[in-house]
């Protein structure tokens, strides 16, 4: 089944149903390979599919992890025979203790602490991983502040490969040493995010065997983050969720979400019903939110100062496509200060029994936001 | 069979003396570049 209309075209690469990298401006293709930019408009990537009949029967039958959804995502067939950090079928929650502080009939948790690194980041590298070697790189890297670091570094160790991941030395130590104890390179660079950037898009362009996971193999590695919304799907019974809040720092994640949503109901595995996606972010890094409220399609970039420092990119890439996501789908982007992102965990970890980072707290202050401001219906059955 | 009964995030004093990074650099591409060859790479 084709999702996008387009040309054929033909690759030398296995990547399973992934058919051609497509331009989201404009629609031009091109073959399966290690770029990011169209050659036509610069703009974004994406991995456009021939998607062959995938059943619930068949995904049900799969590994416990990600790859059972393998049919799905720009990954050899093969992926599991390679050792990975096999992440993923982490923990839907049914949560009635926050359900009713929130004060909403129904409502899930997806709990992504579950992953082997703690974050929903070994999703996105697990697949960027599989996609790199296939497209023949030998070294994993990336730019990181936190999650992603930790992320690419155990993926590494696991496959037997070295890394290399840059970081800003302002890191607090803890992050420093769950990204350290794998014991790739860790480069810290006296500057900030926006410097160690640069860096590695440079550094990108030097090795032609080094997988940047978020910049030269960025297409694939964002596919990743649909297995969130696939296994909330699998998880509810095969449904859509009618209410989905989810964090903005990218933006990629939301995006992803949605495209899982919407490809899970054109290939028949759930009922198409209408879902509205609602974005998350911290005031103090919040240009998606802000471009929301003022009804602009375009994110002007803000120099981030929050405590959610996952949720800190002051110039989201996929802002715009945020923007185009919650509109269509009914939805919207709203942000909470830090103050409310502390209450948010504590709210949390006192009804669930789940400590989350920081970017938790911002999902779950802004929901609480939304139910109070009338955007979230409490009636509806959501999921955060 | 080895069984692995916790996660070290929350035991991470007992690595702080003994891991970090390879490298503390300024935000040059000469000194980033230099820091990848004195590690081979």
């Amino acid at each position: 089944m084709t999702l996008t209309a387009a040309p054929q075209t033909t690759t030398a690469f296995d990547l399973g149903p992934a058919r051609a990298l497509s331009c989201r401006e404009c629609g031009h293709e091109i073959p399966l390979a290690a770029e990011f930019a169209c050659p036509e408009c610069f703009g974004p990537l994406e991995v456009a599919y021939d998607f062959d009949d995938v059943t619930r029967a068949s995904i049900e039958a799969g590994p416990k992890s990600i790859w059972r959804y393998r049919r799905l995502l720009p990954v050899p067939s093969d992926v599991q025979i390679h050792p990975n950090t096999e992440p993923g079928l982490t923990r839907l929650i049914k949560a009635d203790r926050l359900a009713q502080a929130l004060g909403v009939r129904k409502l899930w948790v997806k709990d992504d602490t579950g992953n082997p690194t703690h974050s929903f980041k070994d999703r996105v590298v697990a697949v960027a991983l599989a996609a790199a070697r296939e497209l023949g790189f030998t070294v994993l890297a990336c730019p990181s502040t936190g999650n992603l670091a930790n992320a690419v570094a155990a993926a590494a160790s696991r496959a037997g490969w070295d890394s290399v991941v840059l970081i800003p030395s302002s890191l607090e130590q803890a992050k420093v040493l769950t990204t350290a104890v794998y014991e790739g390179t860790l480069l810290a660079v006296d500057g900030n995010y926006d410097d160690v950037n640069r860096l590695a898009t440079e550094l990108a362009a030097e090795h032609e065997d080094w997988a940047f996971v978020n910049v030269n193999v960025r297409p694939y590695y964002a596919e990743g983050s649909k297995t969130l919304g696939y296994e909330v799907a699998e998880q509810l019974g095969w449904r859509l969720p009618q209410q989905v809040v989810v964090p903005v720092a990218s933006g990629s994640q939301l995006t992803k979400v949605d495209k899982g949503f919407t490809e899970l109901g054109k290939l028949g595995l759930v009922e198409a019903t209408p879902y509205r996606v609602f974005g998350a972010q911290a005031t103090g890094c919040s240009p998606v939110s802000k471009a929301f409220a003022e009804g602009h399609d375009v994110v002007q970039p803000v120099r981030p100062d929050t405590i959610a420092r996952s949720l800190a990119i002051g110039n989201p890439a996929d802002g715009p496509y945020v923007l185009d996501a919650v509109r269509r789908t009914g939805g919207a982007v709203a942000d909470v200060s830090d103050a409310e992102v502390v209450e948010g965990i504590r709210l949390l970890a006192r009804t669930e029994g789940i400590f989350a980072e920081t970017a938790g707290g911002v999902t779950v202050a802004t929901a609480r936001k939304l139910i109070a401001e009338g955007r979230l219906d409490p009636d509806a059955r959501p999921c955060c | 069979m080895l069984l692995i009964t916790g996660d070290g995030l929350k035991t991470l004093d007992a690595v702080a003396g003994e891991v970090g990074p390879s490298a503390t650099v300024p935000a040059s591409s000469k000194a980033v570049r230099e820091a990848l060859a004195a590690r081979g790479l």
